[in-house]
């Protein structure tokens, strides 16, 4: 009984603070979404009238624009982070299966491939923009020195705005992958490779027989905390096109910004938050049963 | 009486809206220039406010040009005044972050003057009733035009002004030189020829430069130009009906996305979205004309621009009405939560008083909200008497309706849509302008609608 008190006292800081900083926010973020809060009763929000789940069917109704526009806004941030994990995934992969032989100056590339990872990302957002605006250097190398385009593109507006999210994203997200694979990888033991080798296994047969199996359990923790960052993204795109952002970029992080920031609609801005979080929620239980995250530890 | 209960819920309500999308999101980290003065010990004896100022210049100028005045202030008073710059991009949230949680660790704020009737409406602020209002100094003391935007219509002002500024056309007097064009032009028709033998795209320089991705720029110069056709925001001054689907305000948004199809404006506009991008581009030389307000000269005046720029007011439209800027300005407000009011109605006072509007204004480039110190010769002087002129005689003020800060972002998106689409050429066109200002109207019109 002493032992089982000494692990409640033990344990009761974290309970307080997990409780004080992730639920009791996020059940606050549920009440407000049930509320008609608005400039007029913002001072004492709590008084706020109740309007129930008025505030979830306007955020989900294609006939109104502030519907229409969220469901469209949820359609880019699943496109945006089915693209950008994907890719920052293989690039991972594919960088740490180089990375993981030893060769001359190997400390050195592998530090240089951690950089856009270790840039803080508001610093990144900015340097990107710079890139991308339309005098800026993309469109010069674009233009003037590969001669792959005849004219300057726009890419922090209209159609092109979701591939600048996209390659940024990319861009910072993949080294991390690089680091969790390159990690996993040296925690293979080389006697295996050997073992497929003396059967005649190739290079493909090792990657096939030994590599992705054994690196099923970092590939899959990788995937999945890659892809709630990737969904949840709201520095990338604000800092590289601030508030506002064009249809074709408009994920759902910002969105929601707007909304509760912008227009002082916070009641709906919480429902469309809440609905956000149900989302990840039920990837996240999908892809814990598909893949079984974490048995393989044990 | 707020039972204990609700005052741990407000504040971690608050928390949940800073968090940025309560829970469901990662938070954002922000580009936000912010500067403070905080002392690193603790403060002994005499009262400390705290104080969000609106950021007027570069921070490292910002700091040099309000420093003095605090220290005036501290001497004369004993009351220390924690300085901290908060950027606009950040500016508004904070505010309303500070409302929501009803926390009282901040006192006074810079609150931009077209805001101040949608804080209002809040019940944040500190009302200004007559007798705190006299504390000050008086209604008396300040030009009329800059405290007509202090709130609501009929109800006390929640705020005083301390900067005002008007909207003018800078043009590049050497490359106007070049072009052969001797004044700058009066019309918009004007404006177009000039703009167009300004215009050459091989040496990558055109008539003229906006930031037409800064909703807040794009609703005050589509107000402009509104107005200009004698048209409104609104039906009524209450605000519930609003008229952005007239043929006026087609018009005045059609203008502004022509600028692209006539190939007179840097495309590269489109992308700007703030005043410090269009600064650079005018400085560089991508543009021989911008509009902006009188605080874009404390950026040219720091760069190889100074002394090659000329302004003049904003065009006016052929037979259309005269006017040539929003009474654009900044004002100052009291968290009605703060626990040192007389401390902070004091400084106030010490802000708007002569002395310190004349110090603080001169290093600005914008023009005191009082009376007395509008009259200094400083504010007389070059390129700012032009902008004085305007503020006096051709200056709107914006509505004064309680959800006017969103109606400015509607509008402002409207347009910035509709300038990208005209760039990018993208079904850009009447029916995407209507289709724009309808979305802007609708949603306006259902804002309204709350009680």
């Amino acid at each position: 009984m002493q032992s089982r008190g000494l692990a409640w006292r033990l344990v009761a800081p974290a309970l307080f603070f997990e409780l004080l900083i992730h639920i009791l926010p996020m059940l606050t973020g549920i009440t407000m979404s049930f509320l008609s809060i608005n400039q007029f009763n913002l001072a004492n929000w709590l008084h706020a009238p109740f309007v129930g789940l008025a505030n979830y069917r306007v955020g989900v109704s294609p006939a109104s624009p502030i519907g229409s526009s969220f469901l469209s806004s949820i359609r880019v941030t699943f496109a945006f982070t089915a693209l950008v994990v994907l890719c920052s995934v293989g690039i991972g992969l594919g960088a740490a299966l180089l990375m993981n032989r030893p060769f001359p100056g190997r400390a050195v590339v592998r530090t240089i491939y951690l950089i856009p990872y270790a840039m803080p990302v508001f610093v990144t957002g900015i340097l990107w923009r710079f890139m991308f605006l339309r005098n800026g250097a993309v469109n010069t190398l674009l233009v003037n020195v590969f001669h792959l385009a005849d004219h300057p593109l726009f890419w922090l507006i209209g159609s092109n705005a979701f591939w600048s999210i996209v390659i940024v994203a990319l861009w910072r997200l993949w080294p991390f992958c690089f680091l969790m694979f390159l990690a996993g990888l040296q925690a293979i033991p080389t006697d295996l490779y050997e073992a497929v080798s003396i059967d005649g296994g190739g290079a493909w047969a090792q990657f096939r027989q030994i590599t992705l199996p054994l690196m099923r359990p970092v590939l899959s923790i990788t995937t999945l905390v890659t892809t709630l960052w990737t969904f949840n993204d709201f520095t990338t795109p604000f800092t590289l096109l601030g508030s506002g952002l064009p249809a074709s970029a408009d994920l759902m992080a910002v969105h929601i910004y707007d909304n509760a920031f912008l227009h002082w609609q916070f009641g709906i801005g919480s429902a469309m938050s809440v609905m956000m979080l149900v989302i990840m929620l039920i990837f996240t239980i999908l892809y814990n049963r598909a893949l079984r995250v974490g048995s393989e530890v044990a | 009486m707020q039972c204990r209960w609700q005052r741990v819920a407000t504040a971690v309500g608050a928390f949940a809206l800073t968090a940025g999308v309560l829970a469901g999101c990662g938070g954002g980290a922000s580009n936000t220039p912010q500067q403070s003065n905080a002392p690193t010990g603790s403060k002994t004896g005499g009262e400390t406010i705290t104080f969000w100022a609106d950021v007027e210049a570069p921070l490292n100028q910002q700091k040099q040009i309000w420093q003095p005045v605090l220290d005036q202030f501290e001497q004369q008073t004993g009351i220390h005044v924690n300085y901290q710059a908060i950027g606009w991009d950040s500016l508004l949230n904070q505010i309303t972050t500070q409302i929501t949680s009803g926390a009282s660790d901040v006192d006074v704020v810079g609150i931009g003057n077209t805001w101040a009737s949608s804080l209002a409406a809040t019940n944040g602020l500190l009302p200004l009733t007559p007798d705190r209002l006299q504390q000050i100094g008086g209604k008396e003391k300040f030009v009329p035009a800059a405290f007509g935007l202090t709130g609501l219509p009929g109800q006390d002002p929640v705020a005083v002004p301390y900067i005002s500024e008007a909207m003018g056309l800078f043009y590049n007097k050497e490359m106007f030189q070049q072009a052969g064009i001797s004044d700058p032009p009066k019309t918009w028709d004007e404006f177009l020829a000039d703009a167009k033998k300004l215009t050459d795209p091989a040496k990558k320089q055109y008539g003229v430069v906006l930031d037409t991705g800064d909703t807040s720029d794009m609703a005050h110069l589509f107000f402009v130009l509104l107005s200009q056709k004698g048209g409104s925001f609104f039906a009524d001054q209450a605000g519930k009906r609003p008229t952005l689907t007239t043929s006026q305000a087609h018009e005045a948004a059609k203008f502004i996305g022509d600028l692209f199809t006539q190939k007179v404006i840097s495309p590269g506009s489109a992308e700007y979205n703030s005043a410090d991008e269009m600064n650079n581009a005018f400085i560089n030389g991508e543009g021989a004309m911008m509009i902006s307000q009188n605080n874009s000269m404390a950026t040219l005046d720091n760069s190889p621009m100074k002394g090659k720029y000329g302004v003049a007011p904003v065009p006016i439209f052929s037979g259309g009405q005269n006017v040539t800027s929003h009474v654009a300005g900044i004002d100052l407000a009291i968290f009605k939560n703060s626990q040192h009011q007389q401390a902070a109605l004091q400084f106030l006072k010490f802000v708007t008083d002569k002395e310190a509007q004349v110090e603080l204004n001169k290093g600005f480039h914008q023009f005191p909200a009082n009376k007395e110190a509008l009259n200094d010769p400083a504010f007389s002087q070059g390129n700012l008497a032009v902008f004085k002129q305007v503020l006096l005689t051709s200056a709107k003020p914006t509505p004064q309706v309680p959800t006017y800060t969103q109606v400015e972002t509607d509008v402002g998106s409207a347009i910035k849509a509709i300038a990208s689409a005209a760039a990018t050429g993208q079904n850009y066109g009447d029916a995407l302008i209507d289709q724009q200002l309808k979305t802007a109207n609708d949603d306006i019109a259902a804002l309204s609608a709350t009680p």
